[in-house]
């Protein structure tokens, strides 16, 4: 039994990793015990409730997934792979496995292959994982395994037992230090409380008579949809947002104003939505090439006028601003964010939207930036010169300004070029407006500059035919400076035809400038001219046509880990002063990580209104290529 | 090292393991208390002071209340304390009703208020007045020196940090010295050795403090190492000591009053803490914002002074309390007020012979809309340096200021 | 101090030394070996303690190649690729603008550097020229200080203030930087002679008066030293036994020329190489001081004789420092081939009392007994807990004996390694109890017994 006493740890988990938390499931409705979801034996206020509805599916799903078996072959993985820790793990698995008679993937798919379920409860630490088997007898013989293992492994290490049974009115309960187990026929529930094993022994026996997370109607309207949709969730996550707040862990929902100007600013409406509704749902998908997470909660188009109307728009039907194609992928892209806000508006609602220091911070800023704006009100008159929506754009190709017959200048932090795009309602009044500004500001700057005796930038600004160009550059009077490396930044501003474009790298923002406008009528709230993102990916739901694109995050993964490639050097500095590594351990662990972010190919992130509903879709790209030497297959 | 501090360092580190832990100890420590109490306790009777620093300009027209005066209802028009609600001290000024747990020890002459303390010239700046109380107006001293570090650069040495801040923010001037280095203190176990609790390596320690030592640096090294040992015991002992009765509020303030109570109780040879409260700059909404600053600050000193009283400590520490500046007289267009001048100081521990000390600056006689001040604050450092450290105030405060006689049998 | 000593019944160790016998060339005998004790000495002292195989090895070096490289200008190319490499890393950082960081490079620098001794002596013109961060608030001039010191470590001491007297952080950190002929700052001038110099009581208030003039002009531009001749002051000069109308250069060649000036830093080496305590008009400072002056007071012709020298093999010598945080530190993690984040290491450093780059005064760290208190102490102790317990230690075994897990040897072979007074054998077998009784994994019971070695007076000394 040596194996017994060293792996005592590591049997416990492997036990719990292998029937508890596996990460993703599958939906097996039909087979379903009496098509109730285990939700029933759990309380109705019950505040997190995740099932997966087929373990035996998901678990095949992960065994056989392209990714699993690439981040395998990771060099930082591999080597663990044979470490004492993972071999410890696998040798408790093993005796697992060797005293109920089957491998894990097989005892997952016995045991729980009537779904798993985890709850959370209110109150402080009350957690209950549930399964449900599709044999009583397995079981019974695997419940009663894991304690005399238990068991077994204590005696061989001088302690005691360390369970002990209940006798409770519902039943009999193993009570451990950490939490409790009990089991009623196919049922199977741990919990960190005996009261709360004890509970679903009851409602187990007297079948489902108690109120029950179940019963809710708006949980049972939402399973009924679930069980007729066809591309059933891998596992699905119910959030009871009305319990939630009662708990009082998320204050952010309860709260009616923010105390924090730009997140409101990203998250205000989808805060706001689940601070008014009583659930949540998020569902799970795996596929080969994607993982994707959906969240869904109601949303009522009246509630979007009135102050959250800037983030909505009006009756909810705000939509992308597309100044910039969205699928603009030429430019070496690494990140596009496009979402409607209307600022202008925003700024009119802030007493609405904050407390009262955030909004005094607001004023005040407002004061300090009208002075900027030669006495224009920063709010309403420049934040209001812009039609509704913003265009963020990252570019993952900075371009250097130090010139490029010095080679030392591409020493150094590179960061990537910054834009952001608008759409002037009046050019014609607000085009100098913005030059001055420009030059205002870049002056104000320059003075901080020449303070501390620094370099100082060479402001360039002109009138051009519809707008105007304003350029700058460091200006650097002795080339022996060149010797600290240089950002590449630039602060430029283009406006032409209306259209503002504000970045980091005066030729890409011209170049963002002169992109010819978008064929469709463009920019207003018409949702037919916004490239729906959903369409190709994943294939699992196509947005209905009367739904509204919010926002739109794209990051394009390669992109980004290019950058951190040529970041290589700060990166690696950052792990050697952070972990106190040599530099050949810093520059291997840096290396590692940035093969494991090559697993990803990109990231999609939406959010979209239809008349009832606010979803969030969250999109991870897998990479397809496999690295040359993960092409073997492997069982984990 | 010199045949001269090598006595004295032996005579000093032996002092500090002196301490009577008599009555104090459960059972289980007897043993450690009976060596720590082997030689005559010295340590005992040399007087702590405590200095609280409320950061922000504290409002001392809404603390020490001038209800008596007409000039401020008419100045505070919607902040004012009506004249039924404050706590009289006279017929002229009292406390804010949130400082109601004062008032125990304010009866019992345990707890004064020094009124009008302040300076020439002021400067109405965060940073330039805190460095003028910190340095008592010792700014250009090369290095730089706070009044608290300079004096407990002429504190007789203890071979242990003779200042201590307690929490976590950065040491502040007035803990400079020129010889003394300041330490932090933001929880006990930091004067415990990690290894200590094995029982194995406290065999080590009795076994290293035994074997003696040929060369003169090791034996002095050794000595220190013992002390360590004593205090760090000390501190031990104190924790498990556990029972006193003050219940001591949540609040982080009241708990780093409760952490000075532990290390007094330890009998740590600290003579100086210092402790910083925050959120006083109060220039819109006052209220309620201020009341509960005031309430969470008396409920700390208050649970403090009890549990002084409870270890017969109270008479050796001197809390003081200020702040770096006042404020302004007439309230402004936010419901708050502006940086001021002259404020009040709270003393306690000693007795003192009233409640209100020194003079209220006129309400009418104002300099630039703040209340003069009646007391140099130099002067009453000079009071606590010669009359409560026995320290020679004159080279710390850049000349000589008349200690007033604050508390009974001062010297 | 000295009178007190003399009176003593028993002489201090330093009186009962002829200087040319103590500085004259150690050669090993067969009573007298160059051993694995002696090469461990050298380079807690040198550089910083050593991990065992690197000391081995040096062992079987012949010692004057062993000496004759630590601070040889002829470094290998490899050795000059990884400081290149260290540079870049170090110059990022230093744009980055947070000088902790900085310090905590530095830090990483001596532990892993080849060459530790430069870092060493590095770090002791820190502490000698003072400057810090915390007031020198832009991390691109500290930066570009300790390349200058670095640069200029082993070199004549001249060059080095000459270039420290132009250096932008060091002008800031004494207020130096705008120096006007009508209004000559004093401070820069007052620290060259008190405390870079020539040391007080070498040179008069006039004198300071007098040097102050021949500082005004001074600048700084676009963070570099600039000089502004409209407000120099050209007039006639009198200070020391210069009369004449000195600029800044010439006014630190004749401070440097001055007899005092090499005596000042043999005493302040010694301090930081021998021993605390040696008076600075001792014989044995005099001697050296010639020596110095021979070479145009080139340090690493001091140093190296220093290190070659009798008296440094001395058991008198040996443990007659307190180890000032950063060596130890540096040396244990060294030792033990401890990976350990560092910044977490410069905030322990700070609460020890030496974190580089953030002196606590122009006049650096006073060093000696001043170390350790009762804090610093207890904090060594947890310190040294710490390192070993969260850090990530190398493959392989720290000392021979850790593979076969015999903890006496362990104990016995860290002790040579990091202490350089014999611990009592009683306390080696407590040690030796403690690591065997404790039950833990080996690198949690290797944590414990380190942070128990630390609570004793030999782990403190070097």
């Amino acid at each position: 039994m040596m194996t017994v006493g060293c792996c005592r740890l590591g049997l416990l988990v492997a036990w719990i990793l292998a029937n508890f938390v596996s990460p993703a499931i599958a939906l097996g409705l039909e087979q379903h015990a009496d098509d109730r979801s285990l939700a029933a034996y759990l309380p109705s206020d019950t505040v997190l409730y995740l099932e997966i509805s087929q373990p035996e599916a998901v678990v095949q799903k992960l065994v056989q997934h392209p990714t699993v078996a690439q981040a395998l072959e990771l060099d930082a993985v591999k080597p663990n792979l044979r470490g004492p820790q993972y071999l410890a793990f696998r040798a408790g698995l093993s005796l697992i496995e060797a005293s109920l008679g089957a491998e894990w993937p097989k005892l997952v798919a016995d045991l729980g292959g009537e779904g798993i379920a985890i709850a959370a409860l209110p109150g402080e630490n009350r957690f209950v994982a549930l399964l449900q088997a599709r044999d009583e007898a397995k079981l019974k013989k695997a419940a009663e395994a894991l304690l005399n293992l238990s068991a077994m492994d204590a005696k061989n290490n001088g302690r005691q037992t360390p369970w002990r049974i209940e006798e409770r009115e519902a039943g009999k309960i193993a009570v451990f230090d950490e939490f409790a187990m009990a089991r009623r026929g196919k049922i199977l529930a741990v919990a960190t409380r005996t009261e709360d094993a004890e509970y679903i022994l009851k409602s187990s026996s007297n079948h489902h008579a108690a109120k029950n997370l179940a019963e809710s109607p708006d949980f049972r309207s939402f399973y009924q949809e679930l069980r007729e949709d066809q591309g059933a969730p891998d596992s699905w996550l119910w959030i009871n947002l009305a319990s939630l707040r009662a708990t009082g862990t998320a204050p952010a929902l309860t709260r009616s104003v923010s105390d924090n100007a730009a997140a409101e600013l990203i998250f205000g409406g989808l805060l706001a939505s689940l601070g008014a509704n009583d659930w949540a749902l998020v569902k799970l998908f795996i596929h080969e090439t994607s993982i994707r997470l959906e969240g869904v909660t109601r949303f009522d188009s009246e509630f979007a006028v009135g102050r959250r109307e800037y983030w909505f728009g009006a009756n909810g039907q705000g939509t992308v601003p597309t100044w910039i194609p969205l699928g603009l992928q030429s430019d070496g892209m690494a990140m596009q964010l496009a979402t409607y806000r209307d600022l202008g508006q925003w700024w009119l609602s802030k007493e609405s939207l904050y407390t009262d220091s955030v909004v005094a911070e607001l004023v005040q800023a407002d004061s300090q930036l009208s002075t900027v704006f030669g006495g224009l009100d920063f709010g309403g008159e420049v934040l209001g010169a812009f039609q509704p929506g913003v265009q963020i754009l990252v570019s993952g190709q900075p371009s250097t300004i130090v010139d490029e017959s010095n080679p030392s200048s591409n020493r150094g932090l590179h960061i990537p070029g910054f834009a952001i795009v608008g759409q002037l309602r009046e050019p014609r009044q607000m085009t100098r407006r913005f030059k001055v500004a420009f030059q205002s500001v870049l002056g104000f700057v320059n003075l901080g500059l020449a303070q501390n005796g620094l370099p100082q930038y060479d402001v360039d600004t002109r009138t051009i035919e519809n707008g105007c160009e304003c350029i700058s550059r460091i200006w650097i009077e002795d080339d022996a400076d060149l010797e600290s490396p240089v950002y590449s930044f630039s602060p430029s501003l283009v406006i032409k035809d209306g259209r503002f474009v504000l970045g980091s790298d005066a030729a890409w923002v011209k170049k963002l400038a002169d992109l010819p406008k978008p064929t469709t009528t463009g920019s207003d709230t018409n949702s037919d001219a916004v490239a729906d993102p959903s369409n190709d990916k994943g294939g699992a739901s196509t947005a209905p046509t009367d739904s509204h694109l919010n926002t739109h995050l794209n990051l394009d993964w390669q992109v980004i880990v290019n950058l951190l490639r040529l970041n290589r050097d700060a990166l690696v500095a950052q792990n050697m002063i952070e972990n106190g590594n040599s530099r050949e351990t810093a520059g291997r662990e840096v290396d590692h990580l940035l093969q494991a972010l090559e697993l990803v190919d990109g990231v999609d992130v939406t959010i979209d209104t239809t008349p009832h509903h606010l979803r969030t879709r969250l999109e991870l790209l897998l990479s397809r290529d496999l690295p040359p030497h993960g092409s073997e297959q492997r069982q984990p | 090292m010199n045949s001269y501090s090598r006595r004295k360092f032996i005579a000093t580190s032996g002092a500090a393991t002196a301490l009577s832990m008599s009555g104090v100890l459960p059972q289980v420590l007897s043993q450690t208390a009976a060596k720590l109490s082997e030689t005559k306790d010295m340590r005992r009777g040399e007087r702590v002071l405590v200095v609280l620093q409320l950061s922000g300009g504290n409002d001392s027209l809404n603390t020490l209340i001038p209800y008596g005066d007409d000039g401020y209802y008419q100045n505070r028009f919607t902040l004012a304390v009506g004249r039924e609600q404050v706590l009289k001290l006279g017929d002229y000024c009292g406390l804010h009703p949130e400082l109601r747990p004062l008032l125990a020890s304010v009866e019992n002459r345990r707890t004064a208020f020094v009124q009008g303390v302040g300076y020439p010239n002021p400067n109405r700046s965060h940073f330039e007045s805190l460095d003028l109380w910190h340095t008592a107006h010792q700014m250009q001293a090369k290095p730089l020196r706070g009044w608290l570090g300079a004096a407990a650069d002429r504190l007789p040495e203890s071979g242990f940090t003779p200042l201590l801040q307690i929490g976590n923010e950065p040491i502040p001037v007035s803990l400079l010295g020129e010889r003394v280095i300041p330490a932090t203190l933001d929880a006990p176990e930091s004067f415990q050795r990690s290894v200590d609790k094995i029982a194995t390596a406290s065999e080590l320690r009795r076994l290293d403090a035994s074997v003696p030592r040929d060369s003169k640096l090791l034996s002095r090294l050794q000595r220190t190492n013992e002390t360590a040992d004593q205090i760090s015991a000390r501190l031990r002992a104190a924790a498990l000591s556990a029972p006193r009765s003050t219940v001591w509020p949540t609040t982080n303030l009241a708990q780093k009053f409760k952490q000075v109570a532990d290390l007094i109780a330890a009998d740590l040879p600290t003579r100086i803490y210092h402790l910083t409260f925050g959120g006083f700059d109060t220039h819109s909404n006052q209220e309620p914002a201020h009341g509960t600053l005031l309430s969470e600050w008396a409920n700390a000193v208050a649970a403090f002074l009890r549990d002084l009283d409870e270890q017969g400590q109270a008479e050796r520490v001197l809390l003081l309390t200020f702040s770096e500046f006042g404020r302004r007289l007439r309230e402004n267009a936010s419901r708050g007020t502006d940086h001021g001048a002259a404020g009040v100081v709270q003393l306690s521990g000693p007795e003192f012979p009233m409640p209100l000390l020194g003079k209220y600056p006129s309400l009418t006689d104002l300099d630039e809309g703040d209340l003069k001040y009646t007391m140099d604050y130099r002067e009453l450092y000079a009071s606590v340096l010669e009359n409560w450290l026995s320290v020679d105030s004159a080279e710390i405060l850049g000349g000589r200021f008349t200690p007033p006689n604050l508390w009974i049998n001062s010297k | 101090m000295n009178v007190a000593m003399s009176s003593m019944r028993d002489s201090p160790w330093y009186d009962r030394w002829d200087p040319s016998d103590a500085w004259s060339v150690w050669e090993p005998s067969a009573a007298d070996r160059w051993d694995f004790m002696k090469v461990a000495h050298l380079h807690r002292r040198a550089g910083f303690a050593a991990p065992w195989d690197a000391v081995e090895q040096d062992a079987n070096r012949s010692h004057t190649d062993v000496i004759g490289s630590l601070l040889s200008p002829a470094r290998t190319e490899a050795t000059q690729q990884t400081f290149e490499a260290d540079k870049n890393t170090g110059q990022i950082l230093a744009t980055g603008g947070n000088s902790r960081q900085l310090a905590a490079w530095w830090l990483l620098r001596m532990v892993h550097a080849p060459e530790a001794a430069l870092e060493r002596l590095t770090l002791f013109w820190h502490g000698h020229f003072a400057t810090s961060a915390d007031k020198v608030a832009e991390t691109n001039l500290m930066w570009r200080q300790y390349l200058s010191l670095r640069k200029l470590a082993c070199g004549p001491f001249r060059d080095l203030v000459q270039e420290i007297s132009r250096d932008p952080a060091m002008l800031i950190y004494l207020d130096a930087r705008d120096s006007r002929k009508a209004k000559p700052n004093e401070n820069f001038a007052r620290e060259v002679l008190e405390l870079f110099c020539l040391g007080t009581g070498n040179y008069t208030e006039q004198d300071i008066r007098e040097l102050a003039r021949a500082f005004t002009g001074g600048g700084i531009r676009h963070g570099k030293f600039f000089e502004n001749k409209y407000q120099f002051d050209e007039g006639e000069k009198s200070f020391l036994n210069y009369r004449g109308p000195a600029n800044r250069e010439q006014a630190i060649d004749a401070i440097v020329d001055h007899a005092a000036c090499a005596q000042f830093i043999v005493w302040k080496l010694v301090r930081q190489y021998v021993a605390d305590d040696v008076p600075r008009d001792h014989p044995l400072i005099r001697h050296l001081a010639q020596t110095y002056r021979d070479s145009h007071m080139t340090t690493s012709v001091l140093l190296n004789k220093i290190w070659s020298s009798r008296l440094f093999f001395t058991d008198e010598c040996r443990g007659a420092r307190v180890q000032g945080p950063v060596e130890w530190c540096v040396g244990l993690l060294r030792t033990l081939r401890i990976s350990f984040p560092m910044e977490g290491l410069a905030e322990e450093l700070r609460l020890l009392g030496q974190l580089p780059l953030y002196p606590p005064s122009v006049k650096g760290w006073d060093g000696g007994l001043q170390w350790i208190d009762v804090r610093t102490a207890i904090l060594r102790s947890n310190l040294a807990h710490r390192l070993v317990r969260e850090g990530r230690m190398a493959e392989g075994s720290p000392v021979p004996s850790w593979a076969r897990k015999d903890w006496g040897g362990v104990v016995r072979e860290l002790a040579q390694l990091l202490c350089a007074q014999a611990i009592p054998e009683p306390i080696l077998d407590s040690l030796t109890k403690l690591a065997e009784q404790t039950n833990e994994d080996d690198q949690r019971r290797l944590a414990i017994l380190l942070g128990s070695m630390a609570t004793l007076p030999e782990f403190q000394v070097c």
